[in-house]
């Protein structure tokens, strides 16, 4: 299958490596010139405005990269029918504030997608409850040695945006660190599902591609469960397109690290080890199934090979090591609940894929200052082809309830779980007389601040919102 | 009367010829809903799917009951492989009329209903012609609609008890060491 690549947004396919990125939140204050200022977008023109970047293959960098995502109300503000509203899919109709308050039938109890306690809708600075109701988040990204280019960039949307009757509710800027790492030490960028005739393979992955309507609606997508997640919607607006997950998360580097000394002091164990068995990977990127006591291995670990891992033989790797009782990697720890690949888990394998695209925002954390009082943490994209399939369900289920496999029960994500008042439990398996390690007292390390639904329309899907008739039938 | 064999291809196949018999009056409302008794145990993961599918005919019972047969491996393969049905089976009423589909599981519906239709989904298409009010088919194409079907249609039960409340059908079979 060959992808119209010029026709859907570049950061599904690739992430842009960029250094710097700033999202800006707005409003619909009137739809015609709304749908004009999207119209630009997408004119082709770069002098009359900066356009949206593609998934086509560059030749060379461009100075900028812009993408484009819509709420459920800001179709709405630009005059999408309320026939055509009501076919997309719940989840996106009703938002992440308000799904953040349902809760898993079957688990009453539970916390559902974890945004509960001071993780709120109420205490958000984007799409919360106290918040003003964002239509259209444009997420920027400029390079380093270009950062003035973001302020040039920014000058001209928001000239454009105030032209075109559109409010700047909020703008939300991101930095990435020094080598690619996320506040709590660890690389990131290395794990992203590789999309069937999408995107290039950078490094080597045991796990199969995943389908291209997992991610992509419409066309003649198939998606895991044989259908496409277009449903209903017109083609016209749903070609091409996926759904975001834009996301504020507030990371506690401090209590990160305490906790990492707290429980090396108590179990003696090395707290770098501690922070590999939570994660998955050591922070430089190693994952503990290829390197389960760190440092070089025999052969070296390639560059490339930093994916290239499983939990379970598989079709491909019948003869991989099998840590069915997780005892390199945790089943537990955070990569592996949140994409289990190989192993055990309820329901069909490899089929809640998720592509992340995030950037730390805040300075780096100085282990000499460790109360500085400054906030840290990530603004992330999760994109998928459904919302609540893929993305809540990693959340809900995966990271804050505890059934999906054995060796789970009583636990939640360490990193992203909405823990306990009491704090969490933590299971390592150890090849001394300890084992298992029930290690608890585990803090909330990731906080809610923010959190919208996106449409992210292919460009033919941009022009249609830009040239949408006031006419009640839209297909 | 046409007996379907099932499609294992993307979109399986519909067969036109299964009609509501005009003869037959239509039956009473599905009895979802309506008083529940809720007497599960505390902390049990294990729950009941139990759909209550009022044939178009009673005559087409037999066809039914042979394409569930013909089927039945396909079935157990593709209910194998979820990792989450502990028991499932068809009973058909006595006097032909409703197919019901008693089934024990573990987790969510809503989380893996999706599943369900990803390894099933074909065989229900096939299933699901022989119904009355059913959603529109295939069911992978329209799984939105299918699995508001299955909600609508899940028969509200009056008590579940288990032996072993609190265990899943991934801890049974890893004990069983047969993972």
């Amino acid at each position: 299958m060959t992808l119209d690549l010029a026709d859907i947004q570049g950061n599904l396919l690739r992430g842009y490596r960029c250094a710097n990125a700033r999202h800006f939140a707005l409003g619909v204050a009137e739809a015609s010139g709304a749908r004009r200022f999207l119209a630009g977008l997408v004119s082709g023109d770069e002098h009359s405005s900066p356009q949206i970047t593609s998934a086509q293959e560059w030749d060379a960098k461009p100075h900028y990269c812009l993408n484009l995502g819509l709420t459920w109300e800001g179709l709405a503000a630009l005059g999408v029918a309320p026939a055509v509203l009501a076919d997309f899919p719940s989840a996106f109709r009703e938002g992440a504030a308000q799904r953040a308050k349902d809760r898993d039938p079957d688990f009453p109890d539970g916390v559902g997608l974890g945004d509960v306690g001071n993780s709120a809708p109420g205490h958000w600075s984007l799409g919360g409850s106290r918040t003003p109701t964002v239509h259209i988040v444009l997420s920027l990204y400029t390079d380093e040695h270009r950062v003035r280019r973001l302020d040039e960039v920014s000058a001209r949307l928001r000239a454009l945006s105030a032209v075109h009757g559109l409010t700047e509710i909020s703008t939300h800027d991101a930095n990435a660190l020094p080598n690619g790492t996320v506040h709590f030490g660890y690389r990131d960028g290395i794990a992203q599902p590789h999309i069937e005739s999408g995107s290039s393979r950078h490094f080597h992955d045991m796990q199969p591609e995943a389908q291209t309507g997992d991610f992509l609606l419409g066309c003649d997508y198939t998606n895991i469960y044989g259908g496409n997640f277009l449903g209903n919607l017109p083609h016209a607006l749903g070609d091409n397109a996926c759904y975001a997950a834009v996301r504020i998360l507030r990371q506690d580097v401090h209590g990160f690290e305490a906790l990492l000394k707290r429980w090396a002091a108590l179990w003696r164990l090395d707290p770098e080890l501690i922070a590999a068995k939570l994660v998955g990977r050591w922070r430089n990127g190693l994952p503990l199934t290829l390197s389960p006591e760190g440092g070089p291995t025999d052969p070296p670990i390639r560059e490339s090979d930093l994916n290239n891992f499983d939990y379970a033989p598989a079709p491909g790797h019948t003869t991989f090591y099998d840590d069915a009782d997780g005892r390199r990697c945790p089943i537990g720890a955070h990569i592996r609940r949140l994409n289990p690949r190989s192993s055990l888990v309820m329901g069909q394998p490899h089929s809640r894929r998720l592509v992340r695209r995030s950037m730390p925002y805040g300075p780096p954390f100085d282990p000499e200052q460790p109360s500085d009082g400054v906030e840290r943490g990530l603004v992330g994209l999760f994109l998928c082809g459904d919302l609540e399939l893929q993305y809540e369900f990693i959340l809900r289920v995966w990271a804050n309830e505890d059934l999906s496999t054995s060796g789970l029960r009583g636990t939640r994500d360490p990193i992203l779980g909405a823990q306990p008042a009491a704090g969490g439990r933590f299971v390592v398996r150890t090849a001394d007389g300890r084992d298992p390690i029930v290690m608890t007292g585990l803090p909330r390390l990731v906080q809610t601040l923010g959190s919208v639904y996106c449409l992210v329309p292919g460009i033919g899907g941009v022009r249609w919102l830009a040239a949408v008739s006031t006419e009640p039938d839209q297909r | 009367m046409i007996v379907a064999g099932l499609n294992r291809g993307p979109n399986a196949k519909i067969v036109r010829g299964i009609d509501t018999h005009p003869d037959v009056p239509p039956l009473p409302p599905v009895p979802t809903g309506g008083p529940s008794l809720n007497l599960s145990l505390e902390g049990q993961v294990q729950n009941a799917l139990n759909l209550f599918l009022p044939l178009k005919s009673p005559a087409q019972m037999p066809a039914l009951l042979a394409l569930l047969s013909a089927s039945a491996n396909e079935v157990h393969e593709a209910l194998a492989s979820l990792h989450y049905v502990h028991f499932a089976r068809f009973l058909p009423s006595p006097d032909g009329s409703v197919l019901m589909v008693i089934t024990t599981y573990d987790g969510g519906l809503d989380s893996y209903i999706m599943d369900f239709v990803g390894v099933l989904g074909d065989a229900f298409t096939e299933i699901l012609q022989y119904i009355v009010g059913a959603p529109p088919l295939p069911v992978k194409r329209y799984a939105r609609e299918f699995t508001q079907f299955i909600k609508d249609h899940n028969v509200s039960q009056t008590g579940v008890w288990s032996a072993y409340p609190d265990v899943t059908v991934i801890d049974i079979l890893r004990g069983a060491r047969r993972l």
